[in-house]
């Protein structure tokens, strides 16, 4: 598992160039910016898509017929794929966060840990239930077809909350925000391993 | 022991199937993969490497169920195909690392001599290199972990005849060892006629010929004849026929035996592609 994420590493070092020049662009945006949270924010979207980008490489190079080939079980193949979107969905939150926190300082209005502590805890959880619903898609339709099928996905399920009048529950509305963050991070714990699940179904069951 | 035994491979898709495909590839031997596009060559490896789910069938690799033991006999294997390989961001150097993570095997002091041999640059990324220098590259990284079994779909089509020709000569070295074995497809048939044991014949997913290459080559002819005379020729003698301006040619798989029945016409020995050919088309009269 960990050649395939070290070739994952290698095959994205050009877009961790990219990100590293967002990284500066945002980080100029964030002087003028009064809004830490969205240039956070930005910094995990670019680090969530990174996985989904190595996607989109292995299709480009047929890689997934070669990896095939390789002495490598389909479980620790589809498990290469979650390591890398764990740490880089954890690697945009802390840059995110961190940027944040030195602009701050720089700017003599250092942030409320606290705050940058949830909003740290929340992007995290963002960027994994994107990845959690992103991958078994792109593992059953390809990185192309994958990102209609998350918008497709995405409006089913604000329709479906529309239609059955779903609203935050009173519970939710009174509890703390640290417990909130608490049930989000647990739910979207068990998003992923679910995705993880669904993934080795669909991957195993696939023909290349 | 063979390297290589596939039993009764059955694959269906819309508008093609794979139709109780068996083959053997015994150790120390090398056997030729033919037939045209389409005729089920890819998708026969491609149950044989794991990359497809048979409907049917099995595979046993060097005398082990293949879907059992998958991983483990993965790393006395190596499969090539024409352009499944790792991103064109990826250097030689790149390669190794990845490899030597995956292969209990991989021999970096190997790989480095391979890249001496092809002249092929460590850190020229793989976008930059020729086709014939990607292929070679692609060659270079599959023999590093000491396989046993080579496993070839199409690795020399596109390539100019010096690199084919150095690539044979690779193929011709790993298979001094006898007990090694490949199996290798292509179109291109001189190729095989150099270097094959063994030709197996794919066509619209059935295998059709499975022989010794020499015995085909000593067997097989092409018989001539003037369209008057062709009615004379009885339709048991031949494989194939194909019709000319002022006469034809039949594929047939005996000739001494047609010498002696038909001593006025001319019969040439057959090449493999004749073979194929004639097979494809089918064709009697």
């Amino acid at each position: 598992m960990t050649g395939f994420i070290l070739k994952d590493l290698l095959t994205l070092r050009r877009y961790l160039k990219l990100i590293a020049l967002a990284i500066a662009i945002l980080a100029g945006m964030s002087w003028y910016l009064d809004n830490p949270a969205f240039v956070s924010a930005m910094i995990a979207m670019q680090f969530a898509m990174l996985p989904v980008t190595s996607f989109a490489y292995d299709h480009q190079a047929k890689w997934e017929l070669f990896a095939r080939t390789l002495p490598v079980s389909g479980r620790e193949i589809v498990a290469g794929k979650y390591v890398l979107s764990i740490a880089s969905t954890t690697a945009g939150t802390v840059i995110g966060i961190g940027l944040a926190l030195v602009i701050g300082l720089l700017k003599g209005e250092p942030a409320d840990p606290r705050d940058l502590a949830l909003v740290g805890g929340f992007i995290f959880a963002a960027g994994l239930l994107f990845l959690s619903v992103m991958i078994p898609l792109i593992y059953k339709f390809g990185v192309e077809k994958s990102r209609f099928m998350l918008l497709a996905v995405a409006c089913i399920a604000v329709l479906v909350a529309a239609l059955m009048k779903l609203s935050v529950p009173d519970w939710l509305l009174k509890a703390s925000p640290e417990a909130v963050l608490g049930v989000v991070l647990t739910g979207a714990a068990a998003m992923t391993a679910v995705s993880f699940l669904i993934s080795m179904a669909i991957y195993e069951s696939r023909d290349i | 022991m063979t390297a290589i035994r596939a039993e009764g491979l059955r694959k269906r898709y819309p508008g093609f199937e794979l139709k109780d495909v068996s083959l053997e590839v015994p150790k120390g031997s090398i056997v030729g993969f033919i037939g045209g596009n389409g005729a089920g060559k890819t998708t026969t490896i491609k149950a044989i490497v794991g990359a497809i789910r048979p409907d049917g069938g099995k595979v046993e690799i060097f005398g082990r169920d293949f879907a059992r033991h998958g991983k483990a006999l993965k790393q006395d294997m190596a499969v090539v195909t024409e352009d499944s390989f790792f991103h064109e961001a990826f250097a030689a150097k790149d390669v190794a690392l990845v490899m030597r993570r995956l292969y209990t095997r991989w021999d970096d002091a190997l790989f480095r001599r391979f890249l001496d041999r092809f002249g092929l640059p460590a850190d020229k990324r793989i976008k930059d290199l020729s086709r014939g220098m990607r292929m070679k590259l692609v060659i270079a990284a599959a023999l590093s972990h000491h396989p046993k079994l080579l496993i070839l779909d199409e690795p020399t089509g596109g390539l100019d005849p010096v690199v084919r020709s150095e690539m044979l000569d690779v193929f011709l070295d790993f298979i001094q060892d006898e007990e090694h074995a490949i199996l290798f497809s292509t179109h291109i048939t001189t190729d095989l006629e150099k270097i094959a044991d063994y030709i197996v014949f794919i066509h619209e997913g059935r295998i059709i010929l499975s022989r010794p290459k020499d015995e085909l080559l000593e067997q097989y002819g092409i018989m001539k004849c003037g369209l008057d005379e062709f009615p004379r020729v009885d339709a048991a003698d031949y494989v194939g026929v194909r019709r000319y301006g002022f006469g034809c040619e039949m594929l047939v798989a005996d000739r001494q035996a047609m010498r002696r029945k038909y001593p006025h016409l001319t019969i040439d020995p057959a090449a493999i592609e004749d073979i194929m050919l004639y097979y494809a088309r089918g064709g009697k009269a």
